[in-house]
């Protein structure tokens, strides 16, 4: 049995709409130009590990958050576009902007590197400035650009930068590419969220009374949930992630290392005269560590899970409390809204219902009016018996504590399942 | 891994999209019902439309449309599409364990059943790269009675030819059908008194009775179209003066038959003479059910096989013909039925232009009372 219960949205936003798709499009001009930083910045990474040796990797995790300068390429051309009208201001700009890079990269890449290196690194990042230049250029050109939209088709350039890294013995670049893998499916899953509702919504334009900001908040609130189980779901690889097997196709044909001499380390002389294998190997500090045993480390792992499922459904949970008390203060059309709310005394499901599951009221009432009769009346009531007729076989019938029971339990029998015991209307 | 990760969020992926197919309709209850069972044509009424979810897993987006006929004129048009039928359509965004109810407002523009048997319902994936969809039946209909027009000169027209009955309605009184308890006069017989009224209100009070004589008018409606130019107007108004003619005489206490030429599923519409509570009910829903693509009989024919019948009826009660068709035929048919004593009244609709440019068809005074009711072209 379910009761519905009051309204509580009252206000009427008509403002609002418009503040929360002026916002809207701001997160998504902020998506494009991360997922485009995203694609790129790999790339210097990606080409040193194929060009450097192992003594020049050293550099390649500073050079993964150096390559980061071309976010400022990135934001100020898309700046240019918007503002720029004349073609030759535009273009001088341009240039201005490429010169800025190339300076910055100058002034970041010194800290770690010198020489070649560093002319590569700002030659790249030149490269990297005109090839975002010249896609936002193509995409103007054009009336209904879509190059500037992520895409989950994009995707696969960071299978290739990982690919790179396990052939080319990139550690860092496989490390690289898997997380921003993870960043870019986050951002181009809220922002094709976002564009395909703005899309419906366009379609649907003349249609009246559409609940936009109950589509975005309710769509948002499920695409949160969605993301927080593939959140879940990843962390399996993520702790895989030191198990990779790394390659080089280039060292494929060297011939295997020969066996070193034998080494010997200088240790402290100690007189071990006497003493047997286990009482040296103590005095040296050479024992065995004892390892954990596998049974307690999986049972570790389960209950690290254990505590992220649970961790993952309260989010959930509380994304969801949020938004209805977000919708309960927001109301944009005249429809009317109302919750439905489980009757719980009235659930008789068998499946949900254990013995060990909280007495109801009524149940309370029956079981003391049970316990009442039986300790009176030894023989089993008859069906047809109605509660006077039982009550004056088991002589009852004049006792004050068993006529307050009757009447409780008379209500707790036949009165409205719906109202709580003690109602007076 | 990267191959790992790969493969387990396309399996969360998978799983998300099949648990939300299977399970976006389950518990989800859908309807469309009218405020009201019955209007007349031209009033407003309220569609209600309620969706509830009882289910956790909310709907981000759930379309709901059905069709109706094109005659139900929904205020929000802008969701709407007309074509043989009218297509509505509404979206609606709903969460788990949540009612929304829409009230629209309709205005009745034409006689008719009009009913939503079946809503549609449509739902996208989270990113709108999958459409779902279900039909579910709906029991949502409403009757347009036809509208009301002015019939009071009509009603005096009645009235005057059962002057006779009228006037002896008050000298022959029926003792079982009660009609009211007022104070005594020395008029009354003593026979009346209602000593239980007299002795609760401390006066003498009596009982009155209904006339044993009741006034009994038999329309007659003829609902024949012929002609390549249809004229709808016409026949819209002979129905509204019909019933709201019998309309007021069943309220002046008369009694009214009615029969027609036109057909409502296959049967013959016509309703004996009585003056029961539910007779202008039934006259109503049987108009408006009744639709212009069913065949019609001959009106003579049909007045020629009444007349058959019902020769001793026709002489009790005032007879009146409802026809656009001035045909001289039919002139001659109703003063035939008249007989040598009888009166009628023939209403005749006619297009308000053809009486202004003087085109109508007058027949000469006779116990036939001719009346033109003028209307204006749509």
């Amino acid at each position: 049995m379910c009761h519905i219960s009051t309204v509580s949205s009252k206000v009427c936003d008509t403002g609002g709409g418009k503040k929360l798709k002026k916002y809207r499009k701001q997160i998504q001009r902020f998506m494009e130009n991360l997922y485009l930083i995203l694609l790129v910045t790999p790339l210097i990474p990606a080409c040193f590990t194929l060009a450097v040796n192992e003594e020049g990797r050293e550099v390649l995790d500073f050079l993964y958050w150096q390559s980061w300068i071309i976010a400022i390429p990135t934001v100020l051309i898309e700046v240019l576009e918007k503002k720029c009208k004349h073609f030759v201001t535009y273009f001088a700009l341009g240039m201005g902007i490429v010169v800025l890079v190339c300076w910055l990269a100058g002034l970041c890449g010194g800290i770690t590197m010198s020489g070649n290196m560093l002319l590569i690194f700002q030659a790249l990042l030149v490269i990297e400035t005109l090839a975002v230049w010249g896609l936002h250029f193509h995409d103007r050109m054009l009336e209904n650009p879509k190059s500037h939209m992520p895409s989950f088709a994009y995707s696969a350039a960071f299978v290739i930068y990982y690919g790179l890294g396990m052939l080319f013995d990139g550690k860092i670049l496989c490390d690289i590419a898997f997380y921003s893998c993870i960043l870019y499916l986050l951002v181009t899953t809220v922002y094709q969220f976002i564009e395909q509702t703005e899309q419906y919504i366009g379609l649907n334009h003349a249609v009246k009374n559409v609940p936009v900001a109950r589509l975005f908040s309710i769509g948002g609130a499920m695409l949160a949930s969605l993301l927080l189980m593939i959140f879940l779901a990843m962390l399996p690889s993520v702790f895989a992630a030191g198990s990779r097997y790394y390659t080089d196709v280039r060292d494929i044909e060297v011939e295997p290392p020969t066996k070193e001499e034998g080494w010997e380390m200088d240790t402290p002389q100690v007189q071990m005269n006497g003493m047997s294998t286990e009482e040296q190997l103590k005095l040296l500090g050479d024992e065995e560590v004892k390892k954990m045993p596998e049974w307690i480390e999986n049972l570790f792992k389960c209950l690290a899970y254990f505590i992220l499922i649970c961790a993952v459904i309260m989010c959930v949970k509380e994304i969801f409390q949020k938004l209805s008390e977000f919708q309960k203060s927001f109301q944009e059309n005249d429809d009317v809204i109302e919750d439905i709310v489980e009757n719980k005394e009235t659930i008789t499901s068998i499946f949900t219902r254990t013995k060990w599951a909280p007495e109801t009221e009524r149940e309370k009432i029956r079981r003391q009016y049970r316990k009442m009769i039986r300790r009176y009346r030894k023989d089993r009531p008859y069906e047809y018996e109605t509660p006077k007729e039982i009550e004056k076989e088991a002589g009852l019938l004049d006792k004050e504590e068993m006529k307050a029971l009757h009447v409780r339990y008379e209500e707790a029998r036949y009165a409205d399942e719906r109202k709580p015991i003690g109602h007076t209307e | 891994m990267l191959s790992i990760w790969i493969v387990s969020v396309l399996l969360v992926l998978a799983l998300w999209n099949l648990c939300f197919q299977k399970h976006w309709d389950s518990q989800l209850r859908v309807s469309a019902t009218f405020k009201e069972e019955s209007v007349y044509a031209g009033d407003e009424t309220r569609l209600t439309e309620v969706i509830e979810n009882h289910k956790k897993m909310p709907i981000p987006v759930l379309e709901v449309g059905f069709h109706t006929k094109k005659e139900l004129d929904f205020q929000d048009t802008d969701n709407t599409s007309v074509s043989d039928y009218l297509y509505k359509r509404d979206i609606f965004s709903i969460m788990g364990w949540q009612k929304i109810t829409r009230q629209i407002s309709v205005k009745c523009k034409k006689r008719g059943f009009y009913q939503i048997q079946e809503i549609d319902l449509y739902t996208y994936s989270l990113l709108h790269n999958k459409k779902y969809g279900k039909i579910r039946t709906n029991d949502a209909s409403i009757f347009v009675y036809p509208a009301r027009t002015h019939v009071e000169d009509l009603v005096l027209i009645c009235e005057s030819l059962s002057g006779t009955v009228q006037c002896a309605k008050h000298l022959y009184e029926d003792p079982f059908a009660f009609r009211s308890i007022r104070e005594y006069t020395l008029e009354d017989p003593m026979k009346t008194l209602n000593w239980k009224a007299s002795a609760k209100s401390g006066k003498l009070m009596v009982n009155t009775y209904d006339s044993a004589l009741i006034p009994k008018v038999m329309i007659f409606l003829d609902l024949e179209d012929g002609g390549i130019l249809k004229h709808d107007e016409l026949i819209e108004e002979s129905i509204s003066i019909a019933t709201s003619l019998a309309g007021k005489l069943l309220k002046q206490g008369m009694e009214v038959g009615f029969l027609c030429n036109g057909k409502v599923e296959g049967k013959e519409m016509a309703l004996p003479l009585s003056n029961q509570r539910n007779q202008i009910f039934q006259l109503e829903r049987m108009l408006a059910l009744y639709q212009a693509t069913e065949p019609c009989t001959n009106f003579d024919k049909m007045l020629t096989e009444y007349h058959k019948k019902h020769i001793s009826a026709a002489e009790d009660a005032v007879l009146v013909f409802i026809s656009k068709n001035a045909k001289e035929v039919y002139y001659q048919k109703m003063q035939e039925m008249l007989g040598k004593e009888g009166q009628g009244l023939w209403v005749c609709p006619i297009e308000q232009e053809e009486i202004n440019k003087d085109r109508c068809v007058t027949f000469p005074p006779s116990r036939v009372k001719y009346v033109i009711r003028g209307v204006e072209r749509s």
